[in-house]
């Protein structure tokens, strides 16, 4: 009930506050963002609110077309400086800011735009992994599934491409092919990302799943948890840490690094709830997600695998 | 006030459910296609099914009864933890992918483990061959032959029903792939409600036995004056035996009587090949008349049973001998000696004991 009267009041008061503030400080609101928040998801997040509320003309047309090209995959390292520069330009027209006076405005507000539809590309991206289901026929798919078998069990070949070694590595059946639905190629390239850029991390882990008490299927997991990190990044929880940890923009690299870290922890969360037995996953899976939900509130988080314990 | 009443309401209609629960379990190999069932039995379309980690569980409404459903998965280390559900639940689904030919020997296997075992027995089971919208899916008959199910179903008592079905289909045969889904849960629960309270008993009961076996086993375990075992004849007869027991029992609580009819009530529990209260066949009887009509025909041999004595093996689960009801034990002669179970307890307890 307060919340309907609250948004009522802010939908009628919020020009008001917006042309007072404008005159008494001589700027625009996204000028008052990109200086006075700090950079990262912060500044990202309020960029994004206000452009998202506004209601001149110009902006929302610029909103629309930035989110058509990402959601067509557009924006890639070559396009990319001239989409922001169009961004850029626009604003400045529309606001009337004098570019030499705010030198650094356009650039980070440049910043902002690039991190807000570089991860609205990203969930496009990812989604679109997701749906390519694994085939047998197609050769570069069975190829990064042996990949994934030589990087994690280097000292063991594979007798044949249908075979009982597969579970050594947490797959359930014979065939790794079925264990794929639902994730699709996503589940798969990112089990390969974490075994090839963390060789240790990973072996880590798979040794750890092969514990006698705790032992847990380190394939079966590691897809369920890309299901959890595509979740979190399709209801925007993990934009803060890819807003934080992205310099550039964000590309499908960006996603394996969040999965890496999840896998990574889930790894240390498991072995410290101390399950009787498999059938506590979803259970403590769910706890994990909880816990990581409210790192991931927190607008300052940024998650990076601790390297240190590499080592041990 | 609405809020007070609705809460009221939602507590008195808990209440209500909480006395009727069933509890069904859906089982197979992995890949079969579990979840994707299990997503279509409570309407949720998500097709996107993840290979199920552990188990994950469903409730539902039916008519009065609330349904939960146990999803487990099918990998095979999962698999070796599949028997500790098959205590607490009503009815069983057990799914093949019917479309895996070079995987049925491994069905057959899992299959018939499940269905001997002594909690599974009696209880309805829903067989579905999923995956017919593949080419080479093999059919219910070949699914039955296959799993040899007619033999294995019959011996164990268990109502059982085959289904065909697939989840994936088109719009236009959309009714005619999954109403194999709809009809055999349909009748699962129909089964299963006709016969509520006896199932409903035996997982209770079943359930405390077990508890009480526990609490029984760790009580001998403490009270077990080691010298009994090392310097006495091993071979007491049993009534000596459980008189020694009982008296401990009797100084060491205060309620001996009720402990001592748990004690009981543990052997016969522990004892598999000893005779199961008479309540618990009378059971599987009317569950057997009024269900399969495979079934009628072994009901129909067991009236011939009780005057003779007993040799299959199979039926000796299940059997029981009408003098029973006092708590006097009869015993088939062809069950193996009864001091032998219980010494064997006692013997765990020394160390350094050469086993006999």
């Amino acid at each position: 009930m307060f919340k309907y009267i609250w948004t009522l009041v802010y939908w009628y008061f919020r020009p008001f506050v917006k042309w007072f503030l404008r005159h008494t400080t001589q700027m625009c609101e996204l000028q008052r963002i990109c200086y006075g928040q700090p950079s990262g998801a912060p500044r990202a997040f309020a960029i994004e609110e206000s452009l998202k509320q506004s209601r001149n003309a110009n902006i929302r047309t610029l909103v629309a077309y930035l989110n058509d090209i990402a959601d067509q995959r557009r924006i890639t390292t070559k396009t990319e400086r001239k989409i922001l520069e169009d961004a850029i330009k626009t604003v400045l027209v529309t606001k009337n800011i004098n570019p030499t006076a705010h030198p650094t405005f356009a650039k980070s507000f440049g910043k902002c735009v690039e991190l807000i539809w570089g991860y609205r590309q990203l969930c496009v991206e990812c989604e679109e992994l997701r749906k390519t289901s694994y085939s047998p026929e197609n050769p570069d798919h069975e190829q990064l599934l042996l990949k994934l078998w030589s990087l994690l069990m280097p000292y063991e070949s594979l007798e044949a491409r249908v075979t009982k070694q597969w579970q050594k590595i947490g797959f359930q059946g014979d065939d790794p092919k079925t264990d794929f639905r639902g994730m699709g190629i996503l589940g798969l390239e990112n089990l390969v990302y974490f075994a090839q850029e963390y060789p240790s991390t990973a072996t880590h882990v798979l040794s750890h799943s092969n514990h006698p008490r705790y032992g847990y299927a380190f394939a079966i997991v590691g897809i369920n948890l890309t299901s959890m990190a595509l979740k979190l990044l399709r209801d925007g929880s993990a934009k803060t840490h890819i807003y934080n940890s992205s310099k550039t923009l964000p590309m499908i690299r960006a996603f394996h690094q969040f999965y890496c870290y999840l896998f990574y922890q889930f790894d240390g969360f498991w072995i410290e709830s101390k399950p009787s037995n498999m059938m506590e996953f979803s259970s403590i899976q769910e706890k994990f997600e909880n816990s990581i939900r409210m790192a991931l509130a927190n607008p300052s988080t940024v998650f990076r695998i601790n390297v240190a314990v590499d080592n041990i | 006030m609405g809020n007070c009443i609705r809460s009221m309401l939602r507590r008195l209609k808990r209440n209500r459910g909480m006395e009727k629960t069933i509890i069904l379990l859906i089982v197979g190999l992995d890949n079969a296609g579990k979840s994707l069932i299990l997503n279509h039995i409570s309407g949720d379309p998500d097709r996107n099914v993840l290979p199920t980690m552990g188990f994950r569980t469903v409730s539902l409404k039916h008519n009065s009864y609330s349904v939960k459903i146990y999803d487990l998965g099918g990998s095979s280390q999962i698999r070796a933890l599949w028997p500790k559900y098959y205590n607490d639940i009503h009815g069983l689904i057990y799914v093949v992918d019917a479309s895996d030919i070079s995987r049925l020997a491994e069905n057959k296997v899992v299959f018939n483990e499940l269905i001997t075992h002594e909690h599974i027995s009696t209880k309805p089971l829903l067989l579905l061959a999923n995956k017919q919208d593949l080419n080479g899916a093999i059919d219910e008959l070949d699914l039955v032959e296959n799993l040899d199910v007619e033999h294995a179903a019959n011996a164990m008592k268990c109502p059982t029903r085959v289904e065909t079905c697939s989840c994936i289909y088109d719009k236009e045969q959309s009714k005619s792939n999954t109403v194999g889904i709809k009809n055999g849960y349909k009748w699962l629960l129909d089964i299963i409600i006709k016969n509520y309270a006896a199932l409903n008993n035996r997982t209770k009961q079943s359930e405390s036995c077990q508890h009480k076996s526990l609490l029984e086993s760790q009580s001998i375990a403490s009270n077990t004056p080691s010298r009994i075992s090392i310097h006495s004849n091993p071979f007491k007869p049993i009534k000596d035996l459980l008189a020694t027991k009982d008296e401990v029992l009797i100084n060491e609580t205060c309620n001996g009587t009720s402990e001592r009819k748990n004690f009981i009530k543990a052997f016969v529990r522990r004892n598999k090949t000893a005779p199961l209260p008479i309540e618990q066949s009378i059971e599987c009887e009317s569950l057997s008349r009024n269900l399969t009509p495979n079934v009628e025909t072994l009901a129909g041999e067991k009236s011939t049973q009780t005057t003779t004595t007993i040799l299959d093996p199979l039926n000796l689960n299940i059997d029981y001998s009408p003098s029973y009801t006092s708590t006097n034990l009869v015993r088939p002669y062809t069950a193996p000696e009864r001091s032998q179970r219980l010494l064997n307890k006692m013997i765990i307890n020394i160390p350094g004991q050469v086993p006999q």
